[in-house]
């Protein structure tokens, strides 16, 4: 099964979104799609599953021509699209939703199609269980959250034979647990044959579960490369042909050393050195989704998670660390996103969550601690006020929050993992000025990251880690990412 | 000592008496961290009154009272040297993060220019072209780095060189970076100053220059000035402070610019 899009052009008024755009989506492979904000990919998208027409060019489905396409004919023919606003009905329930618009899809008798929404709801509820999911066909779609909304519609696109599924960003700002079950149901569809479009600005995504990669920019389609064919280099090509956005870099002149982790192995990674300075940001890549753990297996050393050798050195000294607290009373903050609900009180005050324990401790009276929380507010850009309950906060801002906490703590060393997954661009921002800020007043920072080009963009010096063994590490001091050919190049250390 | 204000007036007295001081005996001595006694020092040298070095700190010779020639006691008359105000001298810090050694660089008027010019000791091999009376003086002292005048009429009040009115060209030089100060930055009307000189000097320098840093101070967004100097996204990085409004931010950064905002921790 082949979906050929050819020269397809689409313009509002004068703005030009898409020029001559021609791939071919085939069944069994995910396509993904990648572009900046505004770039035209899900204009491409909604071209696609007939939501809105092309201006000019042609679409052909199995040598079939496309024509007066909508998303009616669409349907018919097996081409259907999932994006972030789901179509289903809030006021109906989920079995109420899955059903919905059956006739028109499936004609026959009526005891037939008693007999197939029996079938349907029954098959619904396998998929569901077979994914780990859980949910009652009687709850109401509004009380059922985005993400699983998003699910459900996938589920039950799948239940009608697709041909072509177009994914539209449905999971830019979900949790571990949901990407995982999308990423899983969007493999399995491609594995029953189905072509897939999926699209997504966030490259790591993309690279994971497609199989093609083509980037949209100005445009115009760019490239069309195979991600098996992939290096972590095409991968920085790739980004700084789409995207517009650069994260602040710095030139600071680093000092003494002042922690470093010598040849250090465990059961996941062998032979791992690094070192971070005064005034500096150490990146480091590749640390698959155990990133932070394993990130946090090579600096502390327990029973549970013995180290096979190496040391760990602070200003020179050795050191043992065995708990986090031991790493804090040595001014090392370790701050991994990711888990950030397990650093945080819910049902607690942000001026409860941002103040350490020893600050509420110096200071019992609420009017200190209010003021001190409030200038952090201010000072972190925060737009919360320090009565309010934690939860109701974004995440971004309870990241800073979290940041403001370990300020307060006079770190020396800031070990952040994940800093900005999932979060508003203004915070984003605001976390790479605020380590940049860090980076100035002498601290030593490691970012742990999949977002090569966020790593590219703000780091000093880079660890490119692969398959358990440091492959690379360069320098990065330069201040534009044309200077950054060392990426496929030579190693160099800390050469400043 | 718990007061900072204390403590820094006691580390000052000791430096002057010693000249050079550590930070282990410091922090014992004063019985705070270590980490403690470092940021007081920063606090300092971020004063002009010290030099940190590794492990501790110097007295600052340059700026403690250092004895002027002939020549220099002439400028002063000519330029008295002025405080630089907080705000200034941080967003003047973030522009020295964007200053490489080797860099050839163009000053503006502007008290965050100064306070960058201050700094420049930091670099080595600097080329900074000016058309600031003012950087001319702070840069007097500092034999790492050197400076370039753009010429014109001297205009005393405004501690500028002109070149607009006299009809003196612009030299034609190239430059990698150009500091300049606007006085308006509003999403419709675009970035705009209120003097006719600072415009010509904007579009003069931009032809000349490899990339353009706007300095925001916080009071000019939404303003509108007098001359429309260039278009929003016309920079290529804005060093700001934390009154930049948030679409202001969301604007620059989705359009390539490298967005530095100081954070005061």
């Amino acid at each position: 099964m082949v979906f050929k899009i050819s020269e397809i052009c689409k313009q509002y008024g004068d703005n030009i979104v898409l020029e001559n755009i021609t791939l071919e989506l085939q069944g069994g492979k995910v396509h993904g799609i990648l572009g900046y904000n505004g770039a035209g990919k899900s204009t491409l998208g909604k071209i696609v599953g007939g939501v809105i027409q092309k201006d000019s060019g042609h679409m052909h489905l199995d040598r079939m021509e496309c024509s007066n396409w909508d998303v009616r004919r669409a349907m018919r023919s097996g081409v259907f699209i999932v994006d972030y606003h789901s179509t289903l009905l809030p006021e109906l329930t989920v079995r109420e939703n899955m059903l919905y618009g059956l006739n028109s899809i499936k004609d026959g008798s009526p005891l037939s199609v008693i007999r197939n929404k029996k079938k349907i709801v029954q098959r619904l509820k396998s998929e569901l269980e077979y994914y780990g999911l859980e949910c009652n066909m009687d709850w109401q779609i509004s009380q059922v959250s985005n993400s699983m909304r998003n699910i459900l519609e996938l589920l039950r696109i799948k239940l009608f034979s697709p041909k072509v599924v177009v994914v539209d960003e449905i999971d830019a700002n979900v949790n571990e647990f949901y990407r995982d079950r999308i990423k899983k149901i969007i493999r399995d569809m491609a594995g029953d044959g189905v072509a897939v479009l999926y699209i997504s600005h966030q490259i790591q995504r993309v690279m994971e579960i497609s199989d093609e990669i083509s980037a949209i920019m100005d445009s115009h389609l760019v490239e069309t490369v195979k991600v098996a064919d992939m290096k972590p280099e095409n991968v920085i090509e790739m980004m700084f042909k789409i995207t517009n956005e650069h994260p602040p870099k710095t030139i600071v002149k680093p000092q003494a050393k002042i922690l470093e982790l010598k040849h250090i192995s465990n059961n996941v990674i062998s032979d791992f050195s690094l070192y971070v300075r005064e005034g500096e940001i150490v990146g480091v890549v590749g640390l698959e989704k155990e990133g932070p753990a394993s990130f946090g297996e090579l600096l502390f050393s327990d029973k549970y998670h013995p180290k096979q050798g190496g040391d760990v050195l602070f200003r020179e000294k050795e050191i043992r660390l065995v708990t986090p607290q031991d790493a804090m009373k040595a001014g090392i903050i370790f701050l991994d996103s990711n888990v950030i609900d397990q650093y945080l009180f819910p049902g607690q005050t942000v001026r409860e969550n941002m103040l350490p324990f020893a600050i509420r401790v110096k200071c019992r009276d609420l009017e200190t601690q209010t003021k001190i929380c409030q200038s952090y507010l201010d000072k972190l850009s925060i737009k919360a006020k320090p009565e309010d309950k934690i939860e109701h906060i974004s995440t971004g801002h309870q990241k800073k929050i979290l940041i403001a906490k370990n300020i307060l703590s006079e770190g020396e060393v800031f070990i952040f993992a994940n800093p900005t997954d999932n979060i508003d661009t203004v915070s984003k921002i605001d976390i790479y000025n605020i380590m940049n800020e860090l980076k100035m007043r002498g601290r030593g920072l490691i970012l742990i990251s999949n977002d090569y080009h966020e790593v590219a963009g703000i780091c000093d010096v880079i660890v490119v880690v692969e398959d358990g063994k440091v492959v690379r590490k360069f320098n990065n001091y330069a201040l534009h990412e044309k200077e950054l050919i060392a990426w496929s190049g030579q190693e160099e250390e800390h050469d400043i | 000592m718990v007061f900072q204000i204390e403590r820094l007036e006691k580390i000052k007295q000791i430096l002057t008496e010693q000249k050079s001081a550590d930070v282990i005996w410091l922090s014992s001595y004063l019985k705070v961290s270590e980490v403690t006694i470092r940021r007081d020092l920063e606090k300092l040298e971020s004063e002009g009154f010290l030099k940190r070095t590794y492990g501790g700190a110097i007295l600052n010779n340059d700026t403690a009272g250092s004895s002027q020639t002939g020549q220099a006691q002439q400028m002063q008359s000519v330029v008295k040297p002025v405080l630089i105000s907080d705000s200034a001298r941080d967003l003047g810090e973030i522009c020295l993060t964007l200053v490489e050694d080797y860099d050839v660089i163009f000053l503006g008027r502007g008290e965050s220019n100064r306070a960058l010019a201050e700094r420049l000791y930091e670099r080595t091999g600097v080329v900074v072209f000016t058309n600031s009376l003012m950087v001319l003086q702070i840069m007097e002292h500092d034999r790492k780095n050197k400076v370039i005048l753009t010429g014109g009429e001297v205009d005393y009040v405004k501690k500028v060189m002109s070149n607009s009115s006299i009809g003196i060209p612009f030299p034609d030089i190239r430059v990698n970076k150009a500091f300049l100060h606007i006085q308006g930055a509003d999403l419709e009307y675009g970035l705009t100053v209120n003097e006719q000189e600072d415009a010509w000097i904007y579009r003069e320098i931009k032809s000349k220059s490899r990339n353009m840093v706007v300095i925001m101070e916080g009071k000019v967004f939404d303003k509108i000035g007098l001359i429309k100097v260039d278009d929003i996204c016309g920079g290529d990085y804005v060093v700001t402070d934390s009154s930049i409004p948030e679409d202001y931010k969301r604007c620059f950064y989705k359009n390539g610019i490298r967005l530095h905002q100081k954070f005061d921790l």
